[in-house]
């Protein structure tokens, strides 16, 4: 299908109300307070997050295919062995042609090849501070408890089954939802340098480092941990990303 | 394939349960052909060349400046080993001892194979070592002959070359940076021959590595 053809079957799509295309228009985020779920660092309980905007979707194949055409060294035949574990697309059927739903979110890309993709966008990763402030901040402003965000966030690790998330207030999808996503600054430091964490000193206790001990804090945790495990060369199948801007 | 063979233990002991959904793909990418589009001034692409190995971080393009006020490649060290950690310059515990751990494998290699190794040390911190404090700190370290390579670099190429290296840091809230202590060997084709972990450690594998 021609680039041209397939752009005039999307905008026909999204008249059509079943593509939302236009929902991938980055959203403003209000500065805020974001107060650490996670103590990365003996001094730092809060920390003041500027405005910025965010991809209101995880970037999807189409997006990506796109990226692909005009980066020709992205292209799964041709990028560097150095950037990507080995599955880097592996699913498409060739280098421009993605596997499945065009809308859904791209998988099987490396942070190396995430970063890029955003740098070609004019942005970047979000770095773990950002992404986690939104997730923060959608369950505040739409008015989810704890016992519910818990639940999701089990069944996404468990099921890794599209998200229970309903935003209605900032218009954002994913983020708990049909992907894990890169972020700029995801591998965690929890230890610094040669002691073994700042917590005390006893190996694999990571859990006393959450501000609370309740469900919710627990659930934030391992999403820390699961994220700061992968290598940056990793290509998983539930692995996706967005952009942010200034 | 990996370069980060150490494995954070404790990370892994609680989350190992949550990877285990995780479908891992396997290698059916065809590598061949290259290109190279898209210069862009904060971030650099990543460079292609057939004819460097895979796992050559030669493929990585970004241009560094060193305490010297020279430009540098890491595909410019074609052919040379190269001995590579990070750094920063307002680091008074650990960096200091990273410098003296790269000095001492440096000198634990023969004459000869001094003749062909650059000492190369990037610094995390970009918004305070420029070439000039780069160049004071390596005069305070008697690190200024030719081996010696301070450099500073782009935020998203520092960020790439942690990575590559498997270095983890992170900016403090005191304005420094919190890091893994990492020295890596690079041969001749620019991959990672040799990686440790830690400070002050004897340095005999490093040197042999390199035999």
């Amino acid at each position: 299908m021609s680039g041209w053809c397939k752009q005039w079957l999307w905008g026909g799509l999204l008249l059509a109300g079943t593509v939302t295309a236009l929902a991938a228009e980055p959203v403003v985020v209000p500065e805020g307070n974001f107060e650490h779920p996670v103590l990365l660092d003996r001094e730092r309980r809060t920390e003041w997050v500027a405005s910025f905007r965010v991809d209101a979707r995880p970037v999807n194949r189409e997006d990506y295919a796109a990226f692909v055409e005009a980066h020709p060294h992205w292209r799964r035949s041709a990028v560097a062995g150095l950037f990507h574990d080995g599955g880097y697309l592996r699913g498409w059927s060739s280098d421009v042609t993605p596997d499945g739903a065009p809308e859904a979110p791209v998988v099987q890309v490396s942070w190396y090849a995430a970063r890029a993709y955003c740098e070609a966008q004019g942005g970047t990763l979000p770095s773990l501070v950002q992404w986690e402030y939104l997730v923060d901040l959608r369950r505040r402003l739409n008015g989810l408890s704890d016992e519910d965000y818990a639940n999701a966030v089990f069944a996404w690790y468990g099921e890794q089954r599209p998200a229970a998330f309903e935003d209605r207030a900032l218009g954002l999808s994913g983020f708990i939802g049909p992907v894990n996503e890169w972020l700029e600054d995801y591998q965690l430091l929890l230890a610094n340098g040669d002691r073994v964490d700042f917590g005390g000193g006893s190996c694999g206790d990571t859990g006393r480092l959450i501000l609370r001990y309740d469900s919710a804090h627990y659930a934030t945790l391992l999403r820390y941990q699961m994220r700061s495990n992968h290598a940056p060369e990793t290509t998983a199948s539930n692995l996706g990303f967005r952009c942010v801007y200034p | 394939m990996n370069r980060f063979t150490k494995a954070w233990h404790w990370l892994a002991a609680l989350g190992l349960w949550a990877l285990a959904g995780l479908a891992f793909a396997g290698d059916h990418a065809n590598h061949g052909g290259h290109d190279h589009h898209g210069h862009h001034d904060h971030h650099t692409p990543l460079g292609m060349a057939s004819d460097i190995p895979e796992g050559s971080l030669h493929q990585f393009d970004a241009t560094w400046q060193t305490h010297r006020g020279e430009t540098l490649r890491l595909s410019d060290l074609a052919g040379q080993s190269v001995i590579v950690t990070m750094m920063y310059a307002s680091c008074t515990t650990a960096c200091p001892v990273l410098v003296e751990d790269v000095r001492r494998i440096h000198q634990g290699l023969s004459a000869e194979q001094r003749e062909n190794v650059t000492l190369l040390l990037v610094s995390f911190d970009t918004e305070n070592d420029t070439v000039e404090v780069l160049n004071e700190y390596a005069h305070n370290f008697r690190a200024t002959e030719t081996p010696w390579h301070f450099a500073t670099g782009s935020v998203a190429d520092v960020r790439t070359l942690a990575a590559l290296l498997g270095i983890r840091y992170r900016k403090n809230p005191s304005g420094g940076y919190d890091h893994s202590n990492v020295i890596a060997l690079l041969n001749a084709d620019g991959e990672v021959i040799h990686r440790r972990e830690g400070l002050n450690q004897p340095v005999t594998e490093a040197v042999n590595s390199l035999h």
